[in-house]
């Protein structure tokens, strides 16, 4: 077993000397690159790589950097150690079998470093290799060179060995000589090839495993900040100063003048504020919860606008019992009602909160439409931020069997509608469809 | 000389919340008007000129920063005071600039102060506004939205549809507003000082409590002695009179 690679860049010593500081290292800045303490052989050599790393793209570059400062460290020997003894023990084995020693040693030498470089290629670049474009072509190449090589090889050994003489055996030499190698190259291109293979799919799949973890670490993340940012916004929306100061105003006014509905209006303010700080912690909450908040909301502001505000509850209580969704989306609604339709409107208006099931037959699909009878939308009315909030939670919640629109009533005044579908209404075209397919 | 007070708030609570605290904190003042929104507050104000003016700044019709404006283009403008709601963005806007204002629900100290400053200000008559009140309270204002709402009015059995520009000027004529356009003209129920909510202030302007004119079709202005004054039309037979609060927008250059 080999000793445990040290990090260079931290002299044993002072590991032990400060092991709070390392720990600190480790902990807190992981990503932080250790500067190594160099040689001199590593100073010489980083200068001279560090304007080849800048070329390469800057995945590769980290990589290269890692791989390097291992190779030419302490612990690297240890590798090129093991390089060399699997080379010599190559070597023997072909000494053994009846090749020269030189021969034997540089046929083992080629065969390491090609089997070395292939698989650094392959765990560099997983994405190239395993894409396996021009295969053939670079196999080909690769074969063609290997065989040339060795035909260069053999025709020096040969003159060496026999000088310009003895034409009359080339022949049947050259026969042998393919005899073995053509088969040895082959055999030596696909072993490579087979090696870069399956390291570029290991690492490829390594690879997309950690991105994927990644995404999905970052995806949770997303959602949890998402959720809360989204329940931090309608905390502050529900809670308005603007609105708990007016209300105020007038609680102080009737208190002041003991007028009778001083009473009513704090005990309708008490309601909406505990309803509103209870339901927006929640992920969902039920309808019925929520209408009853809105409902609270609408006694606020009718003791507040007196005659000016005038406004109807129709509700399908089996209905509203049933069904849940995620909270603050039906007073938002609301509150936008009173706000941009009846608050600019001179004579006021009148509010209806209606909310019927979807159909009988389907379960528990429901309607809600808030109607005003107030200004409706202005001529140049774009979409804003809040009820493009509340269609992306509903659409978080129900995907698309959910919908909310807006729309000018033909009477005056405006409606806002949301609709949440049963389940399997949404996908009742595709069964359909499917099933009379499978009937034909 | 009595000194006279406007109080314009769309909510109940708040208003008579303020009317509470005025009187305790300054029993001579005489409270002339408790307007109700925007218009009605311009309306009060052209009929009783009062010296004070406290405004809320989110009501309908015009918002407490349109009547602000209107007024400060007067003769005698008012000393405003908006009275606000802590969240209106507004708020920081005042702080910087030479406007007072005091929250809801109105605090007797705060609401001192104001009348403290108030007062200093009339009695160094005239109190013509700050140069720049008029610049600060436009950058206030929200964008005007496009109005191009066309003005129905009923003409025996069929509506006409006119385009507001195509109008000459209102004219209100009792419980009606009489529409001189281009092609004639009508009769419609909608009050003029509800009217004057929905036109264009630039081009509609205001030059008696009861005539809205379009100000392309002024041909000249003719002063008759100190106190009146009145309007001619391009190829119009009928003159027009300019009361006195709106005389300074007919100066000359």
């Amino acid at each position: 077993m080999a000793p445990l690679p040290q990090p260079i860049a931290m002299p044993s010593g002072a590991a032990i000397r400060l092991p709070k500081l390392q720990h600190m290292n480790s902990s807190h800045l992981p990503t932080q690159p250790v500067q190594p303490a160099r040689n001199a052989f590593q100073r010489w050599y980083f200068k001279w790589a560090e304007p080849h790393y800048l070329r390469m793209p800057a995945e590769l570059q980290a990589q290269a950097r890692s791989l390097d400062q291992f190779l030419y460290s302490r612990a690297g020997a240890w590798f090129w150690l093991g390089l060399l003894m699997a080379t010599g023990g190559a070597a023997s084995g072909l000494h053994a079998s009846g090749v020269g020693w030189l021969a034997a040693w540089l046929i083992s030498l080629v065969l390491v470093i090609a089997l070395l470089f292939v698989s650094l290629v392959a765990w560099l670049r997983p994405e190239t290799v395993a894409r396996g474009s021009g295969w053939p072509k670079k196999l080909l190449l690769v074969f063609a060179g290997s065989s040339f090589g060795a035909l260069i090889g053999w025709v020096t050994g040969r003159l060496a060995k026999k000088g310009f003489g003895a034409w009359a055996d080339l022949p049947q030499e050259v026969f042998k000589f393919a005899q073995v190698v053509v088969p040895a190259v082959l055999l030596l291109c696909v072993v490579l090839a087979m090696v870069m293979w399956i390291t570029a799919s290991a690492r490829r799949y390594q690879m997309q495993q950690e991105l994927q973890r990644l995404r999905d670490a970052e995806d949770r993340e997303r959602m949890a900040r998402e959720a809360s940012e989204a329940r931090l916004r309608l905390l502050q929306a529900q809670i308005q100063p603007h609105f708990i100061f007016n209300t105020l105003s007038a609680v102080q006014h009737w208190v002041d003048s003991g007028d009778a509905r001083a009473s009513g209006l704090l005990r309708a303010l008490t309601g909406f504020l505990r309803g509103s700080a209870e339901l927006m912690l929640l992920p969902r909450v039920s309808l019925a919860a929520e209408l009853a908040l809105a409902e609270q909301y609408l006694q606020v502001m009718q003791a507040r606008w007196g005659e000016r505000l005038r406004y109807r509850i129709d509700v399908d209580a089996a209905c509203a019992a049933a069904a849940e969704l995620p909270p603050g989306i039906v007073l938002s609604l609301v509150e936008n009602a009173l706000e941009h339709g009846i608050a600019p409107s001179l004579s006021g208006g009148e509010l209806l909160l209606q909310l019927q099931p979807c159909s009988a037959d389907h379960g528990p699909g429901w309607r809600l439409r808030v109607q005003d009878s107030g200004v409706g939308l202005p001529p140049d009315w774009q979409e804003g931020l809040g009820l493009g909030n509340s269609r992306a939670r509903l659409a978080q919640a129900f995907g698309g069997r959910a919908s909310l629109g807006l729309r000018d009533l033909p009477e005056g005044g405006c409606e806002a509608c949301v609709t949440v579908l049963p389940v399997g209404a949404g996908e009742t075209d595709e069964t359909t469809q499917t099933s009379r397919e499978i009937a034909q | 000389m009595t000194i006279t007070a406007l109080i314009a708030d769309d909510e109940e609570g708040p208003r008579e919340q303020l009317r509470a605290a005025l009187a305790r904190q300054w029993p001579e003042l005489s409270i002339v008007a408790a307007s109700q929104h925007g218009v009605d507050a311009w309306d009060d104000f052209l009929e009783y000129e009062p010296q004070i003016c406290f405004l809320d700044i989110r009501m309908p019709g015009l918002t407490g920063i349109e009547v602000a404006r209107r007024m400060a283009a007067t003769a005698k403008p008012p000393q405003v005071v908006f009275v606000t709601a802590f969240g209106d963005h507004a708020v920081s806007a005042f702080d910087a600039g030479a406007i007072d204002y005091v929250m809801k629900p109105v605090d007797d100290a705060r609401l001192g102060q104001a009348i403290e400053r108030v007062r200093a200000r009339l009695q160094t008559q005239p109190a013509a506004p700050p140069v720049d009140l008029q610049a600060l309270l436009r950058q206030l204002m929200p964008a005007a939205s496009a109005r191009p709402r066309l003005i129905q009015a009923s003409l025996g059995r069929e509506v006409k549809m006119i385009a507001p520009e195509d109008v000459i000027f209102f004219e209100s004529d009792n419980r009606y507003t009489r529409v001189v356009f281009d092609g004639g003209e009508a009769l419609i129920r909608t009050p003029l000082k509800e009217l004057l909510a929905s036109l264009d202030a630039e081009l509609f302007w205001q030059v008696h409590r009861s005539v809205l004119v379009n100000c392309r079709r002024i041909a000249s202005a003719t002063r008759v002695d100190e106190n009146t004054m009145t309007l001619t039309l391009k190829g119009r037979e009928e003159k027009l009179p300019v009361s006195r609060q709106f005389q300074g927008l007919f100066k000359g250059q």
